[in-house]
C-alpha cells in the first residue's frame, strides 16, 4: 500500500470514527434532554390535575355546605313556622272553651299539620326522590319533566332510548346535574323549552341538555370564580368529574345554552402507579 | 501512533476489564437483573482475554483470531437477551429472537464461507456493531416514550446503552475497513489503537452500570 493511499484511508477512517462518535453522543443527549423534558411535561399535566381535582373536591364541599344551609332554611321557615301554629292553637284549648271554638281550632290545627306533612314530603322528595331510589333516574326524570310541565312556565322535552338502571352513584349525580340543570335555566336563562336526552349505548351514556333562554359569555364564565359559583355549573363540572365523565358546555349570549355529557358505564380501574413491567427492576 | 503506545493500550484494553470483572464477583448477590446479566458479559470478556493471551503464552498459537469468533457470537446472544427482556413490549420479544437467530446463522456462515478462524471477523463484527447500535437507540426511545424512568443515571441499562452506542458508533468503521487496516502496520497501530481506547471507556460504562443502585430510578 502506498503513502498517499495509506493516509487518505487513515483521514477517512478517523473522520468516520469521529463523526460516529459525535452522532452517538448527541443521540444520547438527544433521548436523554428530550426525555427530562416530557417528564417535566407529565409532572406539570399530574399537578394541574390534582390541583383540578382538589378545586372539584372544594366545590362539592361547598354544594353539601348550602345544601345543608337550604335544608335548615326550610325546616326551620316552613316546618317550624307551622308547627308553632299549631302549638299556639293547642296551647288555646282549656275547659272553658265552646264547642264552636274547640271545632274551629281542631280544623285550624288539623289544616296546619296537612300543610306541614306536604311540606315535609316535599322537602323529603327534594332531598331524596322516592322514585329515583325505587325506578332509577329515568323514572325520577319523567317525574320531574311532568311536574315542570305541570307548572305551565317552560316546556320540558324528555327523551331517552332505553329505559335502564344504572350504577345508584351515577344515577343519583345525575339526578342532582339535571335539577341544577333546570334550576339554572328557570333562574337565569330565561328559557322558554328545555330539551333533555340521554341516549344508552352498550358501555356509555350520552346525554345532552339543550335551552333555549338567553345564554351567556361561557369565556368570560369561565374566567370568572364569581359566575361559576352563581350559576352551580360547576357542581356540575365537580359530579361530572368526581364520576369521571366527560363534559363538554356550549353557550353564548342570546344563543341558549347546551351541555354534552359522556359517561362510561364500565366500572373505573383505579390507577395503581406501578410502573411498566420491563423495569421492573429489582 | 508509536509502537509502544499502542502496544500499551492494547495492554490497558485486556486488562481493563477485569476491573468490572472482579465488582461482578464481589457484588453478584445485590445486583439486579440487568446487572446480573451483563455480569456474564463481563465474564465472558474476561475468559476471551485470558484464552487469547493463554492461547500465544502457553500453547506458542500466534494467531488466536478464532477466540473471537466465537466470543463474538456469544457476546452478542448476551446482550441480546438482556434488551430481549426490556423491549420485549417495543419490537416484540419474536423480533429480537429472530434477530438472534439470523446474526448466529451469519456468524457461523462468515466464519465457514468468508472470513475463516485464522482471519479476523470482520463482516461479523460490522453486524454486531450495526445490531448493537439498534438495541440501545430502541432503547432510549423506549425510555424516551414511555417516561416512567425519573433518574436516568441511576438505571444500570442507561450507562450499558450509552457504553455499547459510543463502542459500537465509533468501531463500526474500525470494522469494516479492518481488511484495509490490517496489512499495514502503522494503520494498525493507530486504528487498534483507538480501538482500545474505545474498549476501555466501554469497560468504563459497564463499571457504572454495576456501581449504579438502581432503586428508585423508576417513578
Amino acid at each position: 500500500m502506498d503513502q498517499p493511499t495509506e493516509n487518505n484511508i487513515a483521514f477517512l477512517l478517523l473522520l468516520g470514527i469521529i463523526g460516529m462518535l459525535i452522532l452517538a453522543v448527541a443521540v444520547i443527549l438527544f433521548f436523554v434532554f428530550y426525555q427530562r423534558r416530557l417528564l417535566a411535561q407529565q409532572e406539570k399535566m399530574q399537578q394541574m390535575e390534582l390541583d383540578h381535582q382538589k378545586r372539584s373536591l372544594a366545590f362539592l364541599l361547598q354544594g353539601q355546605e348550602a345544601e345543608r344551609k337550604r335544608i335548615a332554611q326550610e325546616l326551620h321557615d316552613g316546618i317550624g313556622a307551622l308547627l308553632s301554629a299549631a302549638k299556639l292553637y293547642v296551647n288555646r284549648l282549656d275547659g272553658k272553651k265552646t264547642e264552636k271554638d274547640l271545632n274551629f281550632i281542631k280544623q285550624e290545627t288539623g289544616s296546619i299539620l296537612d300543610d306541614t306533612i306536604d311540606n315535609i314530603r316535599r322537602i323529603t322528595r327534594d332531598l331524596m326522590p322516592t322514585n329515583l331510589e325505587r325506578f332509577g333516574l329515568i323514572a325520577a326524570t319523567e317525574d320531574l319533566a311532568k311536574r315542570i310541565n305541570d307548572l305551565g312556565q317552560i316546556k320540558f322535552v324528555f327523551h331517552c332510548n332505553e329505559v335502564r338502571r344504572i350504577d345508584e352513584q351515577k344515577e343519583f349525580a345525575l339526578y342532582r346535574m339535571v335539577q341544577e340543570l333546570i334550576n339554572n335555566s328557570l333562574k337565569y336563562a330565561d328559557a322558554s323549552e328545555i330539551q333533555l336526552h340521554m341516549i344508552f349505548e352498550q358501555d356509555h351514556l350520552q346525554m345532552t341538555y339543550r335551552d333555549d333562554g338567553k345564554g351567556f359569555d361561557l369565556e368570560n364564565w369561565q374566567k370568572d370564580a364569581t359566575l361559576q359559583e352563581g350559576l352551580g355549573l360547576r357542581g356540575i363540572e365537580s359530579r361530572a368529574s368526581f364520576l369521571g365523565a366527560s363534559l363538554q358546555l356550549h353557550s353564548a349570549p342570546e344563543k341558549g345554552f347546551s351541555l354534552e355529557l359522556y359517561l362510561s358505564l364500565l366500572q373505573r380501574e383505579t390507577a395503581n402507579g406501578k410502573p411498566s413491567p420491563d423495569f421492573q427492576l429489582q | 501512533m508509536s509502537e509502544e503506545l499502542s502496544l500499551s493500550l492494547a495492554k490497558l484494553s485486556a486488562w481493563s476489564i477485569f476491573v468490572p470483572f472482579i465488582l461482578a464477583i464481589v457484588f453478584f448477590r445485590r445486583f439486579d437483573w440487568s446487572q446480573k446479566r451483563l455480569a456474564f458479559v463481563i465474564l465472558l470478556g474476561a475468559v476471551a482475554d485470558v484464552m487469547a493471551m493463554v492461547v500465544v503464552k502457553v500453547f506458542s498459537i500466534y494467531n488466536n483470531l478464532f477466540i473471537f469468533h466465537i466470543y463474538t457470537l456469544i457476546e452478542v446472544i448476551l446482550i441480546g437477551l438482556i434488551y430481549r427482556k426490556v423491549l420485549g413490549n417495543v419490537i416484540g420479544e419474536k423480533t429480537i429472537n429472530i434477530l438472534l437467530v439470523a446474526f448466529s446463522c451469519f456468524a457461523v456462515f462468515s466464519t465457514i464461507f468468508l472470513e475463516p478462524l485464522n482471519m479476523f471477523n470482520a463482516y461479523t463484527r460490522a453486524v454486531e456493531s450495526l445490531l448493537m447500535i439498534f438495541f440501545s437507540v430502541t432503547f432510549f426511545y423506549k425510555i424516551m416514550k414511555e417516561v416512567v424512568i425519573q433518574r436516568l443515571e441511576k438505571l444500570p441499562l442507561f450507562w450499558i446503552s450509552v457504553g455499547l452506542l459510543i463502542y459500537f458508533s465509533a468501531s463500526l468503521f474500525i470494522f469494516i475497513f479492518s481488511n484495509y487496516i490490517m496489512p499495514s502496520i502503522k494503520l494498525s497501530y493507530t486504528f487498534w489503537g483507538i480501538h482500545a481506547i474505545l474498549n476501555v471507556l466501554l469497560n468504563l460504562f459497564y463499571i457504572i452500570a454495576l456501581s449504579v443502585n438502581s432503586r428508585g430510578a423508576v417513578k
